[in-house]
């Protein structure tokens, strides 16, 4: 598979803080890959320097088949109750990065997509609940036909059996679409759900990196040995 | 110790009413360890509140009794029931960043709970709060005791919150989430204290989660709710493996749906 996303030793300070410290990451075509790792790790500034948020210190960051990043690369956030203006309705929170682009209004599409009924593009997002919220989210994420998606923690403010339903729905989007994830969760359950390759950060660095049968099943660092002790399985 | 008969709880808004806790009955035995497990809105914190009468109106508890060792609570007149509160039963809730007060040491506040039920002096009062500190495993609780909670790390300070709920020598311990704000690594090691505490000081302990993971580690039993009911209730082991409710069933799929089996061999 072509590499889609090549990120070389990049650094990312602000102020004295190193956020990240020397990050090497490529992102292939129509893989999933799981970031896990602790709050304070450095997981959303990565993402935000994916999508040039932000600029980092140091280091670049190569876009193959990318032309247009605001348009192709996309990211849903963790709270749908706060990602979404609660005064727009469904509907326009959806169509509004058609409009700013100025390409085909897709609503009912999308909406079809996350597997929402088509009267709810009428609805306000408190008439919604955290499930369906996501979903809204999700579909504004790929209002502009992205190549590359961020899931920055989309599940984890939802109860268990809805975070299997989004996971699934996320899994069946990227099949039908043939997009690209880069999954960050603090979760190891959820990642080893979706993920194909798994990247464990730490204090600004990736400590492990491999396939997730490889990460899950044959850690060779300590902190991922801990981690995975960490999750409370049945 | 503990029994909970037809306990109900009603949210009551202009001529609508809405049931968040609707007869629901359990037992808990000296020294046992309760998990009431549910997913968000099934009404496990209002029952955990109602236990303690602290539902705040519009809320009311519409019927049912508590007996802690034979007295019902939900009788019992407010000034009794302080001596209650904090003593004989205390709290942790889910999020130790709201619940410790920014302007006080930590010391301080843990030494004013022991001073207000015990009636220690300052001195007493504050030797036993640095100790309440070292028996959560905080390392040099001298010197921490002087610290201001924004100096501790949010895991630092749940241990904070159990500390100074365990000041009173509480019998029953209720444990609201209590974990679900930090760190895979940290959340572990909080249970793990809850287990330390319980062996050592032989309390009851009620842990509201919404992990089955985390009750099948801590609790020997488990009541599950789900919109204001107990769906089911029996021993950990019982419930998990064979579940009589349909709803526990499919909280437990989705729990499996998740749980990558690779996980699962690393462990065993």
């Amino acid at each position: 598979m072509p590499e889609l996303i090549k990120v070389t030793d990049v650094v990312k300070r602000f102020g004295r803080v190193t956020a990240l410290g020397g990050i090497c990451l490529s992102l292939f075509e129509g893989e999933t890959m799981g970031l896990v790792g602790e709050s304070g790790s450095g997981k959303s500034t990565l993402a935000r320097l994916i999508l040039k948020l932000i600029e980092p210190t140091s280091g670049t960051i190569d876009y193959n088949g990318i032309t247009n990043i605001r348009r192709e690369c996309q990211i849903v956030f963790q709270d749908p109750q706060t990602s979404l203006n609660p005064r727009i309705r469904v509907g326009e929170a959806i169509a509004e990065p058609m409009v700013i682009h100025k390409i085909e209004n897709k609503v009912g599409e999308l909406l079809e997509m996350v597997k929402l009924p088509a009267n709810y593009a009428e609805r306000y997002p408190h008439e919604l609940s955290g499930g369906e919220r996501q979903r809204v989210g999700i579909a504004r994420a790929l209002s502009l036909k992205p190549k590359f998606l961020i899931l920055d923690e989309p599940v984890s403010s939802l109860d268990v059996s809805t975070q299997v339903e989004i996971l699934k729905l996320l899994k069946q989007i990227k099949h039908d679409l043939g997009l690209t994830y880069l999954f960050i969760a603090h979760d190891l359950s959820v990642i080893g759900y979706l993920s194909d390759r798994i990247a464990v950060m730490r204090e600004g660095r990736i400590i492990e990196l491999g396939s997730k049968e490889e990460v899950l099943a044959a850690p060779k660092e300590a902190y991922t040995k801990k981690l995975i002790e960490s999750s409370f399985t049945l | 110790m503990l029994e909970v008969k037809e306990l109900s709880v009603q949210y009551e808004k202009e001529n609508l009413a809405v049931k968040a806790v609707d007869n629901v009955s359990f037992g808990l035995a000296n020294g046992e360890i309760l998990g009431i497990a549910g997913e968000s809105g099934s009404g496990k914190s209002t029952i955990a509140l109602a236990l303690m009468r602290l539902i705040q109106p519009p809320g009311r508890i519409t019927g049912g009794e508590v007996f802690l060792d034979g007295q019902d609570l939900l009788k019992m007149p407010e000034a009794e029931l302080i001596k209650v509160r904090g003593a004989r039963i205390s709290m942790v809730f889910q999020d130790p960043f709201t619940s410790l007060n920014p302007v006080f040491t930590v010391g301080e506040q843990i030494a004013e709970s022991i001073r207000l039920h015990q009636g220690f002096g300052r001195k007493e009062a504050w030797s036993r709060a640095v100790e309440m500190l070292d028996l959560v495993r905080i390392k040099d609780p001298g010197s921490r005791s002087k610290d201001y909670p924004h100096q501790f790390s949010g895991g630092m300070r749940q241990r904070v919150m159990i500390a100074m709920a365990l000041a009173c020598q509480p019998e029953l311990l209720i444990a609201d989430e209590p974990t679900t704000a930090l760190d895979a690594t940290i959340q572990a090691e909080i249970v793990r204290l809850f287990l330390q505490i319980q062996a050592e000081f032989k309390i009851s302990i009620i842990y509201i989660s919404h992990s089955f993971g985390i009750i099948k580690a801590l609790c020997h039993r488990v009541v599950v709710v789900n919109q204001g009911r107990v769906m089911e209730a029996g021993g950990v082991g019982e419930v998990l493996a064979r579940p009589r409710s349909g709803y526990t069933q499919k909280l437990l799929d989705a729990v499996t749906a998740l749980n990558p089996r690779l996980i699962k061999e690393v462990k065993t």
